[in-house]
Parts: C-alpha cells; sequence; structure tokens
C-alpha cells in the first residue's frame, strides 16, 4: 500500500484551532504517473516472519482514552484478529473472548516515537554497536536503517513495556541525506525485517545545521550553514534530473509498445542508481521526509529548498524553535516532533522552551513529542504531561486529547501510518496500553501492552527476555516487593 | 483590609522575615513527618522558628495562607554539573573539568576546585528553581581524581542567581571503564593510582618538609592535591566514587576501609548486588532512579528497582538527575523512583536530608526549629507534572520562578509586526508558464 501525500494548502490562522486539520482524506492512495518506478520497490522480502498471535480478548471497566476527542468511564474494549472490534459504554460480552478486568486502569492507543534509533544505536553503547551513521559522505539517500538495526537491542523490551507499539527508527544526523528511516512495530523477531510495519510507507532522514558543519567541515564540506544549502540544492537538482530521465524512458516505452515493440527498438532501460531513486521518491512524494533541523531560520530554508524543488516536509525534528514559527508551519501541514525540555547542548538548541509542543498544538500544527533516546521512550507519556500541564498553566488553549494525541495520534500522521493506528476507533490496529493510573501521572505504569492484539507486555506474566544479549546473563532476583503508591496520601 | 495586605504580600517579593507565617497546608518536614494543617514561621535571619500543626494558639494572622498546597524542604540535587556548562558543544563556556591543563599530575587533580569554574548566572540556575531546587552540589568531571565539588545555593544575590556556599564539600573519583580507559589503562590500572596517591598523601601530610619539597618538583601529587586529599583522609570530607559495577563498589568499600575516608557511591548501577555490603560499610548511594537500560559493559546489571533493593536493606540513598541543565527534573526523577516501589517519604529524603547529611550541610534539609528557610510552596504533590512551585524561599527569601525559557515564551506568545504567511508556491510543471 502507497501513500501520496497531498499537503493542504489552505491557510490556517494562528491560534484558531487547537486540533491540527484532518488529513485522512489527503492520503489518497495514488499511483505515480511513471509506470516506471524502480524507487518504489519493495524492500527485500522477510525470510523469518515471526508468528505473532493475536488475542481475542476484551477489556472492561477501563477509562478509555481515544485520542479521539473521547474519554469513557467505565468503558469496554474487544479486540480481535489483531483489529480493534467494538469499543463500548457498557461492558462487552463475547462468547470465548478473554476478558480482562481493568477497573481503575486508563487505556490509550500505544505509544508511537517518531525519533528513536533503538537497534542502531544499540546499548550497550559500544563501537561495535554504532551503527546510525554513515558518516562516510555527506548524503547517503541509498542507505536503510534497516540493515544497522540489531533486533536484539535490549532497549526494544524497556520501549514496549512502557508502552510504546510502533516506532521510527532513524539514521543519524550527520549527513544531509543520512538514508531510509523503517517505521517497526514492537514485536520481537529475529531480524529487523520482521519487525517492519508493511503498510507504513518509506521515510528519509535529513540534516541541517551544527551536525553536518561539524562532520564534514573538515572532510570535504559542506562547513558552513550556506555549504549545506547548496549542498542539498545540487542533490534535489541531480535528483530532478534523475527524474526527469525516468520519465523520458517511461515516455519512449510507451511510444515503443504503441509502435508494436519491436525488439530492435526497444529503449535502453536506464541504469539503477539506489541514491538518486530515494530522492525521486521524495520529490514524487512516496517517501515522508523527516527533517533533523533546530533553527527557525534554518527550517525557513529548508521550507523553501522543498519549494523549489517541489516536494514535500512531513516533519521537522528536534525543531527546538518551531514555536517562532509556527504559523508557516500550521499554513504548510508540516508536523514537529520535539522534546519537552531538552536544551543546551548546542547553540542550536539555545532557544528551547518548554512551551514549545503546546505552542506549535495551540496553532494547528501536527506536534509530536518524540525521545531520540532509549531511556526518554520509556516516559513519553511523562513528556507529554510536562508540556501538557506547564502549556496549561500558561494559558495556552490545548486538551488532554491534543496533549494525548502529542505521543499516538500526530505521530502516527507523521510517519503516514495515522488510518491504521494512532487513536482508538473500530476497525483500527489493536495497538493499545492499559495503564495502571492516568497516563499523566508519574506513578502511571503500563499493566498490559497490545501490539496488533498480541499481548507484548503483561506486568504480572513476563515475557522471555526480548534479547539475546540479556538472556542468562545478569544475575536476578525477584523484583523489590514494595506496594507502588502513589501520591501523597 | 487583611486580603488586601494578603495580596500585597503576594505580589511583592519582599525581604521579609519575623511576621512571615505559613498556615494551613501539608507540610512534609524531610525527616519522615507529614503535618495536615500545618504551621510555619520564619525569624529575622531567615531561619524557621517554628513547624507544627496549626492551632487555635497561633493567634497571628496568616500571611501566606497555603491552604490545600504542600510545602516542602527544598530540593537538593547532589550530583550535577550546573553552572558549569553554558552550552556543552560550545567548547568556551565549559569549565567543568581540569580538562587538558597544562599539569604534572594527570590524574589526579585533587586540588581542582569546581567552584572556581562555576557561573552563578549560567541560564540554566533560574530553570532549575521550577522544580524547585533550592541547593545543587556541582561536581568537576574527568580524569581519575576529577577535584572537589562545592555547594551552591541557588539564591538571588545583588548581581548573580545562585553563591557557592562550600567550595570543598567532596573530592570526586571515577572508578570505571571509561575513565581507565581516558588514562590508557584498566580498572586494576586505577586502584593502583588512587593507592599511590593516598600513601602519599599520608606520607607527605604528615611531614611537612616532604610536603615543601613537592613545590615546583614533580611527584605523584602537588601541594594543592595533597592538601585536599589530606581532607578526605582526616575524614572531612568524603570521596564520591562514579562507580557501577558490583565488583568495582566492593574494591572502592575496600579502599575506603583501609584509607579511612568516607565513601560516597555514584551511580551505582549494579549496587543492588552489592547492597547488604554497602550498609555493613555505611555507604550511601546517589542514582539516577531512571536508568534501567546495560547502557555499557559496567552497568549490565542495571536495574530500575536499583533504589528500591537499596533503601530495602537499609542503604542510604540520594537521587540525581546528574545533569547540568535540566536539574529541574529532579522532582520527576524521584516520582519514578516511587513508581519503581520506592516509599514516599524516603523519595522525599533521597533529594533533601541524605544529600544534607552526606555533603556536611547541617542547617538545612529538613524544615525544624533553627533550620535555614528553604522550602518550596507547591500546588499539589511535588513529584507530580501537574504540580507546580507557587514560591520558593532560600533563607527566608522569596525568589524569583522568571527564566529565559518563560521570557522566549512571553515574546512569542504573540506575533509582532509579522504578516500574512504567503501560500505555498506551486513548482510549474513541464509547458506551464503562466501563473497558477
Amino acid at each position: 500500500m502507497r501513500y501520496l501525500i497531498l499537503t493542504v494548502l489552505s491557510a490556517t490562522f494562528l491560534g484558531c484551532t487547537a486540533t491540527p486539520k484532518k488529513s485522512d482524506s489527503d492520503n489518497a492512495v495514488q499511483k505515480s504517473p511513471i509506470s516506471y518506478q524502480p524507487y518504489l520497490e519493495e524492500r527485500a522480502p522477510n525470510l523469518t516472519p515471526t508468528l505473532n498471535v493475536p488475542e481475542n480478548v476484551i477489556i472492561n471497566n477501563a477509562t478509555i482514552m481515544t485520542a479521539e476527542n473521547q474519554t469513557l468511564k467505565g468503558g469496554s474494549i474487544w479486540m480481535k484478529d489483531g483489529k480493534i472490534q467494538k469499543i463500548s459504554e457498557s461492558e462487552i460480552k463475547i462468547e470465548g473472548a478473554i476478558v480482562i478486568d481493568a477497573a481503575g486502569k486508563f487505556i490509550t492507543p500505544g505509544i508511537i516515537d517518531t525519533h528513536s534509533h533503538m537497534g542502531v544505536y544499540s546499548v550497550p553503547h559500544v563501537r561495535a554497536t554504532s551503527d546510525g551513521n554513515e558518516a562516510t559522505n555527506k548524503a547517503t539517500p541509498q542507505v536503510d536503517a534497516l540493515n544497522s538495526i540489531w533486533p536484539q537491542d535490549p532497549a526494544f523490551e524497556k520501549a514496549v513495556q512502557a508502552g510504546v507499539t510502533v516506532a521510527q527508527v532513524l539514521p543519524g544526523s550527520a549527513n544531509l541525506i543520512g538514508g531510509n528511516g523503517v517505521v517497526i512495530e514492537m514485536h520481537p523477531a529475529i531480524s529487523a525485517r520482521a519487525m517492519l510495519m508493511e503498510a507504513a510507507p518509506k521515510t528519509i532522514k535529513m540534516a541541517c545545521g551544527e551536525n553536518p558543519k561539524r562532520v564534514y567541515g573538515e572532510r570535504g564540506g559542506p562547513g558552513t550553514r550556506m555549504g549545506t544549502y547548496a549542498a542539498f540544492r545540487d542533490l534535489f537538482e541531480k535528483a530532478t534530473e534523475h527524474m526527469k530521465s525516468l520519465e523520458a524512458y517511461d515516455k519512449k516505452l510507451d511510444k515503443w509498445k504503441k509502435d508494436g515493440e519491436k525488439a530492435d527498438q526497444k529503449p535502453e532501460e536506464p541504469k539503477r542508481n539506489f541514491g538518486q531513486e530515494a530522492i525521486v521518491s521524495v520529490l514524487k512524494g512516496e517517501t515522508l521526509v523527516q527533517i533533523h533541523c533546530y533553527r527557525a531560520d534554518e527550517m525557513i530554508q529548508l521550507v523553501q529548498l522543498s519549494e523549489e524543488f517541489g516536494f514535500s516536509i512531513r516533519a521537522f525534528h528536534h525543531a527546538i524553535e518551531a514555536y517562532k514559527i509556527r504559523d508557516l508551519l500550521a499554513a504548510r501541514n508540516i508536523g514537529v516532533s520535539t522534546w519537552a525540555d531538552w536544551w543546551g547542548f548546542k547553540l542550536e538548541a539555545h532557544d528551547a522552551t518548554l512551551h514549545n509542543a503546546a505552542m506549535l498544538s495551540e496553532a494547528g500544527v501536527y506536534a509530536v513529542v518524540h525521545s531520540d533516546s532509549s531511556t526518554g521512550i520509556q516516559h513519553l507519556n511523562q513528556e507529554a504531561a510536562k508540556i501538557y500541564f506547564s502549556g496549561k498553566k500558561a494559558g495556552l488553549k490545548i486538551s488532554e486529547n491534543d496533549a494525548l494525541r502529542w505521543i499516538t495520534y500526530n505521530a502516527a500522521w507523521t510517519l503516514g501510518i495515522e488510518k491504521l493506528t494512532g487513536s482508538l476507533k473500530e476497525g483500527k490496529r489493536a495497538d493499545l496500553v492499559v495503564w495502571s493510573k492516568h497516563p499523566f501521572s508519574i506513578y502511571a505504569q503500563p499493566d498490559y501492552v497490545f501490539v496488533e492484539g498480541v499481548r507484548e507486555f503483561d506486568r504480572q506474566k513476563p515475557n522471555a527476555r526480548w534479547s539475546d544479549f540479556e538472556t542468562g546473563y545478569t544475575p536476578m532476583i525477584k523484583p523489590a516487593q514494595t506496594k507502588t503508591k502513589g501520591g501523597t496520601k | 483590609m487583611k486580603n488586601i495586605i494578603f495580596c500585597l504580600i503576594l505580589t511583592f517579593s519582599h525581604p521579609l522575615f519575623a511576621q512571615d507565617v505559613f498556615r494551613g497546608g501539608t507540610i512534609y518536614t524531610g525527616t519522615g513527618e507529614l503535618i495536615e494543617n500545618g504551621f510555619l514561621s520564619l525569624n529575622s535571619k531567615g531561619e524557621i522558628s517554628q513547624v507544627d500543626t496549626d492551632s487555635a494558639k497561633n493567634k497571628t494572622n496568616p500571611s501566606y495562607d497555603f491552604r490545600g498546597k504542600f510545602i516542602t524542604p527544598g530540593f537538593i540535587d547532589a550530583g550535577t554539573v550546573l553552572g558549569l556548562s553554558e552550552i556543552w558543544a560550545v567548547s568556551d563556556t565549559n569549565h567543568g573539568g581540569a580538562g587538558d591543563l597544562d599539569r604534572d599530575k594527570d590524574f589526579n587533580q585533587s586540588g581542582y576546585l569546581a567552584a572556581e569554574g562555576f557561573n552563578p548566572n549560567a541560564m540554566a540556575i533560574a530553570l532549575s528553581r521550577t522544580g524547585g531546587i533550592t541547593s545543587a552540589i556541582i561536581h568537576p568531571s574527568g580524569r581519575l581524581i576529577s577535584g572537589q565539588s562545592a555547594w551552591v545555593d541557588l539564591e538571588s544575590t545583588k548581581m548573580f542567581n545562585a553563591k557557592v556556599i562550600d567550595p570543598s564539600v567532596a573530592i570526586h573519583v571515577s572508578l570505571n571503564s571509561k575513565s581507565a580507559r581516558s588514562v590508557g589503562g584498566s580498572v586494576a590500572g586505577i586502584v593502583l593510582l588512587l593507592k599511590e596517591a593516598f600513601d602519599d598523601t599520608k606520607y607527605l601530610s604528615q611531614n611537612d618538609k616532604e610536603l615543601d619539597r613537592t613545590r615546583g618538583k614533580k611527584s605523584s601529587l602537588s601541594r594543592q592535591d595533597v592538601l585536599a586529599l589530606k581532607k578526605a583522609l582526616d575524614k572531612k570530607i568524603p570521596i564520591v566514587f562514579s562507580v557501577s559495577r558490583a565488583v568495582d563498589i566492593l574494591t572502592a568499600i575496600e579502599l575506603s576501609k583501609t584509607y579511612g575516608f568516607q565513601l560516597i557511591v555514584s551511580g551505582g548501577e549494579e549496587a543492588w548486588m552489592v547492597a547488604d555490603e554497602l550498609a555493613a560499610a555505611k555507604v550511601p548511594v546517589m542514582l539516577n532512579p531512571y536508568a534501567n537500560l546495560p547502557s555499557n559493559f559496567d552497568k549490565l546489571g542495571t536495574r530500575v528497582d536499583n533504589v528500591v533493593l537499596l533503601h530495602n536493606a537499609k542503604v542510604d540513598v540520594m537521587l540525581s538527575t546528574f545533569d547540568g541543565h535540566n536539574v529541574r527534573n529532579l522532582r520527576f526523577a524521584a516520582g519514578n523512583a516511587i513508581r519503581a516501589g520506592l516509599p514516599y517519604q524516603a523519595a522525599l529524603s533521597a533529594i533533601t536530608t541524605t544529600p544534607a547529611k552526606y555533603f556536611g550541610a547541617k542547617n538545612v534539609g529538613s524544615l525544624e526549629t533553627g533550620k535555614a528557610g528553604n522550602f518550596v510552596v507547591w500546588t499539589g504533590d511535588p513529584f507530580e507534572p501537574s504540580s507546580f512551585v507557587e514560591a520558593m524561599f532560600i533563607n527566608g527569601k522569596k525568589v524569583s520562578l522568571d527564566n529565559r525559557q518563560e521570557a522566549l515564551f512571553r515574546k512569542y506568545r504573540t506575533f509582532k509586526r509579522r504578516g500574512t504567511v504567503p501560500a505555498k508556491r506551486i513548482k510549474l510543471q513541464d509547458g506551464d508558464n503562466g501563473d497558477k
């Protein structure tokens, strides 16, 4: 399944809407006008499929936060065949289904992290596990994070136990074009390919600012921001030429077919160029562009670049200064994935404010709270909560539903999978978390995590260790026997 | 009239005292006590003059009504690099360690004082207050013996946002694979170097002539280093070991017994494995309760309930962000420790009384008569993201909660002089030559 992403052009006035524009209807499945589409090749076949058996299960008595602007008290949800079959305000009874009583608990969609390096920067952090930056050329569009992911990274287990059901694993930010990202489902598997979310469109990582400058400043450039911009223009100009050559071949092929397919006149197939094809895919709107960029003025330049070459930016990542241009981002329907409160590590991260995501959200931008960290990914609910409560206190017009969307629906939109997951809706994937308390409490922890209806975490009955690395290695004693008691009373 | 006075007091950041009385809410004293309907008063020196249950005999008008709110001691992060770097990647702003300082004693920088590199106007300081932080210990980094940490209070002075209360509260040592690599050796090599340094300190500090000869001369220690280490071997200040592996923690305990210093374990990812040994040696552990990944080969035994297992074994624990820019998140670290199973009051002590106890601050950490008026008024449970600092007092003086991040927010809350965003430029297709 492929998505052609069209961008809504209508201007959104700042602050007039609290939720991003609906774009479900914009995700039309449309065939590219070019019939020769090497760049749309499927990834290599999955040679080791994982047996994921979805449960037929009903969870009763919970507070269900759907991320569809709806909270059901004493709600009930039924999952079967990996899909949400029914959500109800009263108890659901289905013969043969397993029943979980979740009195006092909360259900949310599974958390989606748009920016992870799990598997490409695995723990333990040693040279041997450092596979995130192919820092051998300023642009490596031909590489795919899929080929770096170590499926035994112990971080995967911790992430799923924290309620993460889907994550985008990206190459690092050393290169202007770092390569393709991967949208993975949090099922343990023997290969990264078996974790790939088949239905997700391709994504690509780009970067600007201090990182590429630092890495390539003494390796042939670019060593400046102007050099970076010029290099981007060159890259997109070359890819545009490549696209034109593909289109020309396509026309010749059509003509040749019309003229009777004479063997001696068959046009010569263009040479494969995997890097060019990856960028052509961006130009055709088939690959979602995810750009690491901090400063407002640089984001503006990249929007200019995208309009010069006619491609869409799906989301800026980190984007510490995005709040300064939230009007522009809202008008262009460009999402922003950022942290709650990281700052201070470089000059381009100096103008941080805790209210970045909340201001963006208020302005109608698809705001996302991402982790960029195998520790941070384990408390994205807390990160969203920090921004939400601070934003409310500061008088921003944001709702609990908005805040939940920062780590669910909006993240799904950023990855082009919002029709499949990211909210609790009948017919969508059964990706959900059952929390011990309200997910915006510091004391909340997942009791159950379902990934496409498969129970990947159950606090009472922990699975076998995900990672072979941690299997049989660590001395273990029973978990500490202390009641978790949040609150002050 | 009463209301007007009340509003005035709330509005103005006043130098207060004497009559300042807080009535009606819940007080966590930090000593394990919880006082509902509390009463807290300050004397003219900014010290706590009374902390108790409110009663009819307290006739004073409430100058600060905190009904429905909470008062805790100011939080203390014992493991920070606050104010030692404005921006990590801008080397000009980094003053956190001796680095490549041209000294003979390359592994040993005991004489180095973090306090001398502290920037009391670093932007992270004002921000830290929003997390209820009133004090922090700032430690130097790098080499095997990095130098001495300082106690800083986030109190406003005429020109600064913080002040150094004590420039020498502990010596900091790294005993782990990373620091071993930094000197080209193994952890065994570190132990060798440490033993030499401790032996030489003992010898030189008992022998003034020999000590004088270290001036301007090569030796395993310089005069400044000896004087600093001597304080630790005389048990005047503790030595904080940055150490993760259980077996290395045992080594550190052995060293502390042999040379007679108070050991504090920092990091301590595998400390739970040797919890009984730590308890027996009365060694506290300072840790980050978010740590649960085997992030390097020293930390394969990392687990999120480390803090709980240590507490259950009667080891004193301190919680730290180990951060410089986000020390404000210490309260969430405490919340996470509770989530992992640490009792509420233990989490509170871990960021108040315990660091005060081990880093030699006798008059802070808890709310008791005669102690400094360092406390925070919270809108709710201080560990929840839904709660905020409503007011903060250091030495009885109300401090500002404003910071640069809020200033940026205010500046960009509305767009002044910003025109309408133009419509997207449509890329022309081949053959098109007009406007679309």
